[in-house]
């Protein structure tokens, strides 16, 4: 694991996309939570879905900056119920 | 599972016990106990379900239903909030949720049980498999309620 990386926990169609449930992502420099998904999944790329994003277990914004050792998740579109 | 003061939320794989969460529910301030249980659902000729499967970020999912729980406690005043979801896959009629609630009151009851569940749909990082005679799709739940409801 690199020194500035994150873990990705990909679910649903995501994780179907990515043939993975998680990743260790080394960080592009400072960087967000949003830019980090779009370096991941372009948009305009076929599957590319509006999702929510959570970082450390709890929703953030698109905007939030991304440290090393963060948790990050990609919040496809919700089932439960 | 998560527990807190009047409050129990969990997932699980197996079947959910439904009087046992009646039973934990039930409490001598209680003057209402109100389950609510989230059924599969079968689709028409052609389209027939056969079964559903879930899936879980397990480690946010649970504290977002505690922090929801909880929520709803402090809202209506409840006694206990007991919600559990299942993992995996659910033959269709299995209950995939359940939501109880004890309160003094039946109204308090009613209100918090239709704000928790129109809470989970939108944002328990849960999600839904749908197999069906014609193959297989991830079903999103419809977008969120207004929050007033309540």
């Amino acid at each position: 694991m690199s020194e500035n990386s994150v873990t990705v926990m990909f679910f649903a169609m995501l994780r179907e996309q990515r043939g993975a449930s998680e990743a260790q992502v080394t960080l592009e420099g400072p960087e967000t939570v949003g830019a980090l998904y779009a370096r991941l999944f372009p948009p305009g790329a076929a599957g590319a879905l509006p999702v929510a994003f959570a970082v450390n277990h709890a929703y953030v914004e698109a905007e939030r900056l991304l440290v090393a050792g963060d948790e990050v998740a990609f919040i496809p579109p919700l089932g439960g119920g | 599972m998560l527990e807190a003061a009047g409050l129990r939320v969990g997932l699980q794989a197996e079947p959910i016990d439904l009087l046992a969460g009646r039973d934990w529910a039930a409490c001598p301030g209680a003057g209402a106990v109100l389950s609510f249980e989230g059924t599969t659902r079968d689709g028409p000729p052609g389209e027939r379900v056969l079964r559903l499967e879930y899936e879980a970020y397990a480690a946010m999912a649970e504290p977002v239903l505690l922090a929801l729980a909880t929520e709803a406690k402090a809202r209506w005043g409840l006694e206990r909030a007991l919600v559990l979801h299942r993992t995996g896959a659910v033959a269709v009629g299995e209950v995939s949720v359940l939501v109880v609630v004890a309160a003094a009151h039946r109204r308090e009851a009613y209100a918090a049980s239709a704000w928790l569940m129109d809470r989970l749909k939108a944002e328990a990082p849960i999600w839904k498999r749908e197999l069906t005679e014609q193959g297989a799709a991830w079903r999103a739940n419809a977008g969120a309620p207004p929050e007033e409801l309540g």
